[in-house]
């Protein structure tokens, strides 16, 4: 357990962190620019700016909703991505880019939409289920199978589309932080801002059901509404980020983990801050990695490569946790 | 003065398990509640807690507060703050309380001699330092606070507990509410060590009478109880 001056400094050493991060993405891209060049400005304010902040968003917004899931499913390894949330903005994306055709097929708003609708739906089933099972594995097995059924039904999309449609829905489901124009930052902020304030109004009851919804009834709070506010919070933040990034896993496993890990407590009211900056701290570390190489990397894979030695290191035992 | 009284109080989940349940407890009360698996013990504490609803008769009496069994120690909460959690409606968004519960909590710790223990993480304490814990989150949240009139109502406080802590417990148990304005019921499954501690004993019988030590004979209700012990 930290002390509250601890925790404060560390707050303040990961926000400056933070923007270490940020003005080092700034300076990596594919074309290499330097003051006084005549594309300076236009590179670093239309394309790495919207980047990073998207970043930024994106990898908060998901840290936090897996927060939230941990909490609702008492999982440490719940998260958008395992629940199934992911795998139904997959499906609406499908849908939009394999199915429709026209003007609209296929444009980033159409893809974001159905994307969205597609967690929404996904997140709807969830909760709708979750009213009524109390067994938090079985809940759990059932997001897993909402997400192969999901897959199914997308793997079977993808079987009949032509190569061009393919090709757009691979470039979304690769996941990317870039080419969010300012109305999709809005929309990433303002959906982040409403799903912590959702997660904030919501910490003690997160903390109660920790403690089971036996000891959580019986200390008088709400639980059916605990469950739902987390759910809609967690769905809202999850169904906007995947619809500009495309289906991101593992920010939402480990950064409640590294922020429970560097706080030293579990109450949501000192999480919270820190699960977002480690969450945007992941997403930026993995679109750093993506930016390295000549032709940028699926953000999606990067951040598999930075989450899941993270995810070995916090299941394996330590030393000295081994008997 | 009685903290409760029931009049031919039936309890069960659709159908029957207890019946015809009438019953006075007062304060300074130590009441074992004993039973086979699934004979009713968890249902008729949810019912005195209002958890659940009676299927017939009725009580009255102070609001009881009840623990579950097998709460888990989750770790990241110090004893103090998981204290903290179960006055879900006194405190603010954050979990804060007013200085009033705060001073009930550190009461409740010194009470139950958990002090020292109060910054300690949970995951680090034993599962009797913790069932202690979880005891003094039944005192705080006593209608008139620790040291006030109120029925505790404990499920199983001292199941998987290994001999030194189910001792430690169940003396705690016996203190709290010797001479105060308190009344305590807990289950337990196991007879020699809870009889030895209870001041009074009701035993739910396989035909689902509820027996009591207060009118017939403590050796005679357990037998009643638990026809295996004739056998023996």
């Amino acid at each position: 357990m930290t002390s509250a001056r601890t925790y404060r400094i560390r707050l303040a050493a990961g926000f400056g962190l933070l923007l270490a991060f940020m003005a080092l993405d700034l300076a990596v891209g594919r074309v290499p620019v330097r003051p006084g060049d005549p594309l300076f400005r236009d590179i670093l304010l239309d394309i790495r700016l919207p980047r990073i902040l998207t970043a930024v968003l994106a990898g908060a917004a998901l840290a936090l909703a897996g927060a939230q899931m941990q909490a609702v499913f008492r999982n440490p390894l719940a998260d958008p991505h395992i629940m199934g949330v992911s795998g139904g903005a997959g499906l609406g994306a499908a849908c939009a880019t394999l199915l429709v055709t026209g003007a609209a097929a296929g444009s980033g708003l159409s893809v974001a939409g159905a994307a969205f609708l597609g967690a929404v739906l996904a997140s709807l089933l969830i909760i709708l289920v979750s009213s009524r099972l109390r067994n938090g594995t079985v809940l759990l097995i059932f997001g897993v199978m909402l997400g192969f059924i999901f897959s199914a039904l997308t793997s079977i999309l993808e079987y009949t589309a032509n190569e061009e449609s393919l090709k757009l829905f691979y470039s979304w489901s690769a996941g990317s932080f870039a080419g969010t124009r300012p109305g999709g930052i809005a929309i990433l902020a303002g959906a982040g801002v409403l799903g912590l304030a959702l997660a904030g109004a919501n910490a003690k009851g997160l903390d109660l059901l920790l403690f089971g919804e036996d000891y959580a009834t019986l200390a008088g709070a709400p639980v059916r509404r605990i469950r739902a506010c987390a759910m809609v919070s967690a769905c809202l933040l999850t169904g906007a980020t995947t619809a500009f990034c495309g289906p991101l896993g593992f920010v939402g496993i480990v950064a409640p983990h590294i922020a429970r890990r560097l706080t030293g407590s579990s109450r949501h009211a000192r999480i919270l801050l820190p699960t977002l900056l480690t969450g945007a701290l992941l997403a930026l570390t993995a679109d750093l990695l993506a930016q390295l190489p000549r032709v940028p990397l699926p953000v999606g894979s990067t951040l598999a490569l930075v989450g899941i030695p993270i995810i070995l290191g916090i299941l394996l035992p330590r030393k000295k946790d081994r008997p | 003065m009685n903290l409760l009284k029931t009049h031919d109080l039936t309890v069960g989940h659709g159908r029957p398990l207890i019946s015809g349940i009438n019953l006075e407890i007062g304060p300074g009360e130590c009441i074992l509640l004993c039973g086979a698996n699934g004979s009713g013990k968890s249902t008729l504490m949810r019912t005195l807690a209002g958890v659940l609803p009676p299927l017939g008769g009725s009580f009255d009496g102070v609001p009881a507060v009840l623990i579950p069994t097998r709460i888990p120690k989750v770790g990241g909460f110090t004893l103090r703050e998981f204290i903290r959690t179960s006055c879900y409606k006194e405190s603010g968004w954050n979990g804060k309380l007013g200085d009033l519960a705060e001073k009930a909590i550190g009461q409740a710790l010194d009470r139950l001699g958990l002090g020292p223990l109060a910054e300690r993480d949970i995951a680090t304490l034993s599962d009797g330092e913790f069932q202690k814990g979880c005891i003094a989150t039944a005192l705080v949240r006593l209608p008139a606070g620790d040291g006030g009139p109120g029925l505790i109502l404990l499920d199983e406080p001292t199941a998987f507990l290994d001999v030194e802590n189910r001792l430690q417990v169940l003396q705690t148990l016996r203190r709290i509410t010797e001479g105060g304005k308190a009344a305590l019921v807990f289950s337990s499954h196991d007879l020699a060590d809870s009889t030895a501690c209870a001041t009074r004993i009701l035993g739910i019988a396989p035909d689902g009478r509820l027996h009591d030590s207060r009118s017939e004979d403590k050796d005679a209700l357990l037998r009643t109880c638990f026809p295996a012990l004739d056998s023996r």
